[in-house]
């Protein structure tokens, strides 16, 4: 795209102003969570002590939830990050997989129904899930008086309601559309003559699935994979709702019950274990950015 | 093995493709499927192949019906257009997959990368990826692992559509060559008119799905039963012109209008009563220059073709096209005499499109 | 006719069923958590069922939730709410400055376009709770809030809490900072699939900014505009978990679906209206169906579909 040459060097700058203004919210913010990560208290954007002397007291006793429960509610900020992580990897791990299998039977086997099911597919992307949340609720209920199934497994403990592998289940289910239109996007990419061929050599569609399709689709794989965990870890409606025994159940349920506590809000440690939470998005973020953008734009292809 | 395809048919959601195709093919026979693209061949070999299900009709190895039969056990090889080869695995890894897949031993499966990769030439490339290769040795290693699984029947589609003019040459004359020695079964899908006369034991012609013809190259080109066939096959294409047939004086003429008036010998007298009118083809090799001809011309256009000018000239409405050695050294704007051999003419109904000689 | 030989059936069920396995888990995540629970919402909203009457002793009343959501004192209010703030983030954040960002982000270097875009995508990515909590400190009162600090105390107004005291324009904020990054990689890879040609033909006859945008990228872009108007009154309708983290409700931003929320799962009281908070969920998810049938419309699907070359 051609670039705005001017000679006068305020019509030139003048993109750049207008977008750092509007962009402004977004700038101030992020300043404010680094900022008062590492301060005692903040004025605005600026570190003070607790007797309110400006540019003073910078400190790392923010960070000291990492080892004193007291800090976060009393509960432990390892089990949560194991919770978070838990939840994060099981979608990951279980997007991955039901797309890829799915996605590869769309694109590539001959069945009756494929149409409709690709349509069904396409409809459930754009579906409001959220609006189901209710109704979702009774289904987990359900699966948790199921034995072993609901609440006996462990780890997760069990798929049903309260439990983390419920909340992952959830997740897996409502992020699926969109792992299956974009998984089946990657797959109809791959030449045919490479299946034909793997199918000649004596691969049943299985194997030809796994050994001979799977790994042309590493971008695509790799894509789902970071979006996935990034929307696992993020992930608060779902845990707050479905595991409300434990309120302190992920970090992200956590930090709100922090938040909305009514007692004298200790602001520091608030903003540190939302960075703590926020750094390996950010990393993921910043390394994968080229990818990330295939998969926020994720199945629009072919409107335009 | 001996491969039989009886009224084979396929449709595509009520389009049909492959339109009731009867070819027998001989043990170690080399078979080419020719025509323009998208006229059914890739579609048919699929379906031998095990890829397409017939919609109707049956394809028997051996005297067996293997419609059912999924690819891997048909013991087939098959060359792709694209070379298909596993872009993730090593040339070695990509010879012996099928092997890996029957889970034959470890030294078994080496002395047979081995033997293949000596056969193809490809011994220094087996640590390579397919990426790191050229087209040519890419296609080496795609014939490779045809080969490799000793099939009773290879596959070829377009094979060397994908490689520049020289290697295709040279290409042509080793895969001949290799199935000559190793007496495979073949069939070769081509829309090269050139490789598929060079190679084939015998060629069939496909046309919009329906089988023109099925024969030996020379049949093909000396005695052409349809019009598509004289047209498709020969190049520079044969010249096709309308003419009346008139009887006099016992004798047969071809009359081409613009005063052109040809002798029919006996030989190429039409043995079928057209039913509509007639066309008369002649081979551009077939027309010679002769200044005692009451037939001049001047020449139009000069198209050197390396061994060959072509020559364009014009009588009347009637475009003719010819052969003539450079040394000749004809200019445009020469005029020249034309002698037509006709006991090389062929002659055709118009409306049904058959030749009126062969049938 | 000769006699033909049948080679022997090798396909087992299972190899004829493959594609099946294949989906099995799909359709199982999607006939739990989606097909079940439209069944189950329109069924409860047929009910009286609450957490007072369990799962045993409820009744089948009809259609009587939805006479009652019709003459609620409160619904006129939570409509009108969620109505307004649909409207005013869709156009001029989801559009509107998705539109402004990607039409400026095209036309500055390319390094900077994209660190711009980086930048807007941020609110996408941040855990809800720790993007809401920011805002929350933007708008806290003095001596901490942000914007006490910056503008309102050096222009000598009066500071104070402007969550509650500009609620209405803190969800719409807070939302629209998020939903502007969709449109813009949208329109950003839209704007940049205009041909080159048509771009520079427009700079030799001499258009200016703006008439390029209104003459030349606008036409172009129309479907994508469309679509992301279509798909993001969608999801502005339904989502609620941002107004939930920000407000809980309070300070008149309860919409439609955080109402739904709260009476059927979450409040204060304990007392779970189940039949009447699926009332109010089923009336978004008729909306839903309908846009989302809608929407499809938009892909243009049969493109999008190809047959599968492979028929073992």
């Amino acid at each position: 795209m051609k670039e705005i040459r001017s000679r006068n060097p305020f019509t030139r700058s003048l993109p750049y102003i207008l977008l750092v203004v509007l962009s402004l919210p977004i700038i101030l913010g992020y300043l404010w969570i680094l900022v008062s990560t590492f301060s005692t208290r903040c004025y605005g954007l600026i570190p003070v002590d607790q007797q309110g002397n400006y540019f003073k007291g910078l400190t790392l006793s923010n960070w000291a939830f990492l080892y004193d429960k007291s800090k976060t509610l009393n509960a432990s900020i390892w089990l949560l990050t194991l919770n978070t992580l838990i939840i994060a990897i099981g979608l990951t791990v279980g997007v991955v997989l039901v797309s890829m299998m799915a996605g590869y039977a769309l694109s590539r086997i001959k069945f009756p129904g494929r149409k409709s099911f690709l349509s069904l597919t396409l409809i459930l992307h754009s579906f409001p899930s959220v609006t189901l949340l209710i109704a979702i609720y009774f289904v987990l209920r359900w699966i948790a008086s199921v034995p072993v199934i609901g609440r006996g497994i462990p780890l997760i403990g069990g798929f049903g309601y309260n439990t983390l592998g419920g909340v992952i289940l959830v997740s897996i289910a409502l992020q699926l559309p969109l792992g299956i239109w974009l998984m089946k996007g990657f797959f109809d990419n791959v030449s045919w003559d490479l299946e034909r061929a793997a199918l000649i050599d004596g691969c049943s569609r299985w194997r030809t699935w796994w050994q001979i399709m799977v790994p042309q689709i590493k971008p695509g794989i790799a894509a789902l994979s970071i979006f996935s965990f990034m929307e696992g870890w993020k992930s608060f409606l779902i845990p707050y709702s479905f595991m409300t025994s434990q309120t302190k159940a992920t970090l992200s349920t956590l930090l709100n019950e922090m938040l909305s506590e009514t007692s004298p809000v200790n602001y520091g440690t608030l903003a540190a274990v939302g960075l703590y939470q926020l750094i390996p998005v950010l990393v993921f973020y910043i390394f994968t950015q080229k990818y990330l953008l295939n998969i926020f734009a994720g199945g629009v292809k072919g409107t335009a | 093995m001996q491969v039989e395809l009886v009224n084979l048919t396929k449709k595509f959601m009520g389009v049909t493709a492959v339109n009731r195709i009867n070819i027998d093919i001989k043990d170690g026979e080399f078979v080419a499927f020719l025509g323009p693209s998208g006229c059914g061949k890739t579609t048919t070999l699929l379906m031998v192949a095990g890829i397409y299900k017939p919609t109707e009709g049956d394809i028997l190895f051996d005297g067996v019906r293997v419609n059912h039969l999924p690819p891997k056990d048909r013991d087939i090889g098959m060359v792709f257009q694209s070379y298909a080869l596993y872009p993730h695995m090593s040339v070695y890894q990509n010879l012996v997959f099928s092997l890996m897949l029957k889970k034959r031993p470890k030294t078994e499966m080496q002395a047979e990368a081995q033997r293949v990769a000596d056969i193809m030439g490809i011994g220094h490339l087996l640590d390579r990826k397919p990426g790191q290769l050229s087209g040519g040795q890419q296609q080496r290693v795609a014939l490779g692992r045809a080969l490799i699984k000793k099939p009773k029947l290879l596959l070829f589609d377009e094979p060397l559509s994908n490689l520049d003019a020289r290697l295709r040459i040279s290409m042509r004359s080793e895969i001949k060559k290799l199935q000559n020695s190793l007496g495979i079964t073949s069939i070769y899908v081509t829309h090269d008119q050139i490789e598929a006369m060079t190679m084939a034991d015998r060629i069939a012609v496909i046309k919009n799905g329906v089988l023109q013809a099925y024969t030996e190259p020379e049949e093909l080109h000396d005695r052409p039963r349809t019009l598509f066939i004289a047209e498709f096959i020969g190049n520079p294409p044969m010249n096709l012109f309308d003419v009346r047939l008139e009887d006099s004086g016992g004798k047969m003429y071809a009359n081409l209008g613009e005063g052109i008036k040809l002798e029919i010998p006996p030989s190429r007298k039409p043995k079928v009563e057209p039913r509509g009118s007639v066309k008369m083809g002649i081979r551009p090799q077939d027309i010679i220059i002769d200044n005692n001809s009451d037939l001049r011309t001047e020449i139009l256009l000069i198209e050197p073709m390396g061994r060959d000018d072509l020559i364009v000239c014009r009588v009347g409405n009637i475009e003719i096209h010819f052969l003539v050695d450079p040394v000749l050294k004809l200019k445009r704007g020469d005029s020249v005499g034309l002698k037509f051999d006709m006991e090389k003419a062929q002659f055709f109904d118009t409306e049904t499109e058959k030749s009126l000689l062969w049938q | 006719m000769k006699e033909k030989k049948e080679a022997t059936e090798t396909k087992k069920l299972s190899t004829r069923l493959e594609w099946f396995w294949f989906l099995f888990p799909s359709l199982l995540l999607i006939v739990l958590f989606f097909f079940l629970p439209v069944i189950i919402t329109i069924f409860v909203s047929g009910t009286n069922m609450s957490s007072s009457t369990g799962f045993n002793n409820w009744k089948w009343i009809g259609l009587d939730n939805y006479k009652m959501i019709a003459i609620h004192p409160e619904t006129p209010k939570h409509l009108w709410l969620t109505v307004k703030y649909v409207a005013v983030t869709l156009v001029f954040f989801n559009v509107g400055m998705a539109l402004v960002i990607s039409l400026i982000t095209t036309h500055i270097s390319q390094g900077a376009g994209f660190f711009f875009r980086a930048l807007w995508l941020l609110p996408r990515i941040t855990p809800t709770v720790i993007y809401v909590m920011m805002w929350k400190f933007l708008g806290a009162n003095a001596p901490y809030g942000v914007i006490n600090q910056l503008f309102v105390q050096p222009l000598g107004f009066t500071p104070q809490d402007w969550v509650p005291a500009a609620s209405f324009l803190f969800i719409v904020l807070v939302n629209g900072y998020i939903g502007a990054s969709f449109g813009m990689i949208i329109f950003t890879s839209a704007i940049e699939a205009i041909p080159k040609d048509i771009m520079i033909a427009s700079l030799v006859d001499g258009a200016s900014f703006m008439q390029r945008v209104r003459y030349v990228i606008l036409p172009y872009i129309k479907w994508p505009l469309l679509f992301v108007t279509t798909y993001q009154t969608l999801s502005l309708m339904t989502s609620f978990e941002q107004i939930l983290v920000l407000t809980n409700g309070e300070f008149n931003t309860e919409v439609w679906s955080l109402w739904a929320y709260h009476r059927a799962l979450n409040n204060y009281w304990g007392n779970f209206q189940w039949g009447f908070g699926n009332a109010l969920a089923a009336v978004l998810v008729v909306i839903g169906i309908i846009l989302g049938i809608i929407y499809m419309r938009y892909f243009k699907f049969g493109e999008l579909v190809q047959e599968p070359k492979i028929e073992t």
